[in-house]
């Protein structure tokens, strides 16, 4: 059995305490829903709780909007994680019961391999403990938890942060040895950039690019630039994977659609824009997405 | 990992530096479960499309998230066929050396030309209703003594035969026999029985017209329309029984074991996740609390109107029916609805 965490840590701080009535209702009635009693969370704390997190994620957000995200958060993982952090015995025990084989499983997953699994895991669970800080007080990082999705897909979501920052931080310690088993020494140079016909071509893709919305980008990069599935993408943005296809064939083809519209704007007859976009095939298209949407500018030698 | 990738396009974009700070873990949670308001969804996006970091950890907790079809897969998924297993062996043996039995008995009646009041006069016990053949003035025990008694004064009770043996397995004849037979079978047996019954009579006393009609009319008929029931509730049953599913799109479908997947309740556009059929009651549960209840295989849907919880719509993940009356649907966070009246009424 865990003991008791000496000084229950405060969570995000109330930073805009007077929120409109009705907001303040929609809290008060998702008291009962959320279990905090069992947990000896107090209504008024319960509203100091969801309070900053409204405050923080919404705070020039309308009172609809306000509404929405009370109604969209997961009070009762919230107020589990508050007591958690809080030190709260029944709480631990009711983590333990829902996560933490989860969180476990969920570990070896990502690490593909038991032991690594198991250190991921274990470093996790030390952090959601709690860690002292310099002051000596125990921090949990259950306190950043804020209730916007549901602990256990934080808890993933943590565990894949974690995992991508072990990776990046042990990829720096490879041996020369490992370097060669990988073959590193005999790789390729980076290919050049595609060359592409016309200049014309790579305006009208760049400023058509540029057009786009967030989403039509997040789609392009991740399938065209990351490669990933169409499933992977579609369970990222919380739909099937026959509406990513659907709309990367819809985005891809209004691009072209634009791209044309954009060359003949620029004085080329429209037999020459289908010979320039039949010349420009669709991997060719495909390349100057992937270098428009760049994040950044290459870093730049000393 | 994509950064361990050669494409230089990745190692390019690894290197690169992102300006604008990294969305909490949450925020990137409530993405990839739609929890997110609308101008949040579209900044976070915005930012993802530039920030390869986000988007490898968003991609492996994606990955790694438990498929919610898996839930409907005991649903989905025709139990594979259980192994073959000798437990019917014995019952095989037995059957076996019951026709075998039946069929040498046969033959040593029409052998030996057995009376065949005899037999009549023994189907009693196999408790074949008589009630077409019985005549009112006679009671039961009457007509028992009485059979009883000309049976032990025929000449039949006096061959070498044990009389009960003989009496059951004749009985257990007639009705592995009666079940094969056809209507117009029954009916021609039945014409056939009744013109030995009309022997029966000449060779019994008058007081048989009892067991007359008994062996032709009371067992085949008694048999048969048990048995036509049984096979064409069977059959209504067996094709009546359909299998359900809900494929990827959300949407609920029916098959009848013929392979071809029918979609039912197309017109809901919300998502369903779970279907439950529970006594011939099919429960179809989904997206913003839809709750969808038939008693008829899929041709007719009752909206169930769950009560609201918590102020918003919920996904109903389980649905889980004790009886046909008493059931519980449960919502992925967690929701729970019970019923004690068949869906009437929900709490």
């Amino acid at each position: 059995m865990l003991p008791r965490l000496p000084n229950p840590v405060p969570s995000i701080p109330v930073e805009d305490p007077a929120l409109e009535s009705a907001v303040s209702a929609a809290i008060a009635q998702s008291y009962s829903e959320s279990g905090a009693e069992r947990y000896g969370i107090a209504p008024q704390r319960f509203q100091q709780i969801v309070a900053a997190v409204v405050g923080r994620y919404a705070r020039d957000a309308s009172e609809a909007e306000r509404l929405q995200m009370v109604a969209a958060l997961r009070v009762g993982d919230l107020v589990l994680a508050r007591a958690c952090s809080a030190g709260n015995e029944h709480a631990w025990d009711v983590f333990l019961i829902r996560f933490r084989a989860l969180l476990y499983e969920t570990a070896y997953r990502i690490a593909r391999d038991e032991a690594t699994g198991r250190e991921l895991a274990d470093g996790l669970y030390a952090e959601l403990y709690g860690i002292p800080n310099r002051e000596g007080r125990r921090v949990s990082k259950l306190d950043y938890y804020t209730g916007r999705g549901s602990l256990e897909g934080w808890l993933r979501t943590v565990l894949a942060q974690q995992h991508v920052n072990r990776c990046r931080s042990h990829a720096k310690d490879v041996s020369l040895d490992e370097q060669v088993e990988a073959g590193v020494g005999f790789a390729a140079n980076p290919a050049p950039s595609v060359p592409v016909a016309d200049d014309r071509i790579a305006e009208a893709v760049a400023q058509t690019l540029a057009e786009l919305g967030g989403e039509d980008r997040f789609l392009l990069v991740s399938y065209y630039l990351d490669q990933r599935t169409l499933a992977n993408i579609g369970r990222q943005l919380c739909v099937h994977e026959s509406t990513i296809s659907r709309k990367l064939v819809k985005l891809t083809g209004e691009l072209r659609k634009r791209i044309r519209k954009r060359l003949q704007d620029a004085g080329i007859n429209p037999r020459r824009c289908e010979e320039l976009l039949q010349e420009l095939d669709v991997r060719d298209l495909n390349v100057n997405i992937a270098e428009t949407l760049r994040q950044e500018r290459p870093v730049g030698t000393f | 990992m994509k950064l361990s990738e050669s494409n230089p396009l990745r190692q390019e974009l690894a290197r690169s530096q992102q300006v604008e700070s990294h969305p909490d873990s949450d925020v990137l949670t409530a993405l990839s479960e739609g929890g997110l308001l609308q101008r949040e969804r579209q900044r976070i996006l915005a930012h993802l499309a530039a920030c390869v970091d986000c988007r490898e950890i968003l991609s492996i907790a994606a990955a790694t998230a438990i498929d919610p079809a898996d839930d409907l897969k005991p649903f989905l998924v025709r139990r594979p066929s259980r192994p073959p297993r000798r437990a019917w062996l014995p019952w095989a043996s037995l059957a076996a050396c019951l026709l075998v039995a039946c069929s040498a008995v046969l033959f040593y009646q029409q052998k030996l030309a057995l009376p065949r009041n005899a037999v009549v006069a023994t189907r009693e016990p196999v408790r074949i209703p008589l009630s077409t053949a019985k005549s009112p003035a006679r009671s039961p025990s009457a007509e028992r003594k009485e059979t009883l008694g000309k049976t032990e004064n025929s000449a039949a009770l006096k061959s070498p035969q044990t009389p009960h043996l003989f009496q059951n397995l004749t009985a257990a004849n007639a009705i592995l026999q009666a079940p094969i037979e056809s209507a117009k079978q029954s009916e021609v047996s039945r014409q056939s029985s009744y013109q030995a019954g009309a022997e029966v009579g000449e060779m019994a006393t008058p007081a048989t017209p009892v067991l007359k009609a008994a062996p032709a009319q009371s067992v085949p008929a008694f048999v048969n329309a048990t048995t036509e029931r049984e096979r064409s509730a069977a059959s209504i049953t067996a094709a009546a029984r359909p299998h359900w599913r809900i494929n990827g799109m959300g949407q609920p479908e029916r098959s009848y074991g013929d392979g071809v997947w029918q979609t039912v309740l197309s017109h809901e556009p919300s998502k369903m996740r779970v279907v439950s059929v529970f006594d011939g009651e099919v429960w179809i549960g989904g997206d913003h609390s839809r709750l969808y209840h038939s008693i008829d295989n899929g041709m007719t849907w009752n909206l169930i109107a769950l009560p609201d919880k918590n102020g918003r719509k919920h996904s109903i993940a389980h649905i889980h029916f004790q009886t046909s009356q008493s059931g519980t649907v449960e919502s992925d966070d967690g929701a729970v609805w019970t019923t004690s009246d068949g869906g009437s009424t929900w709490q």
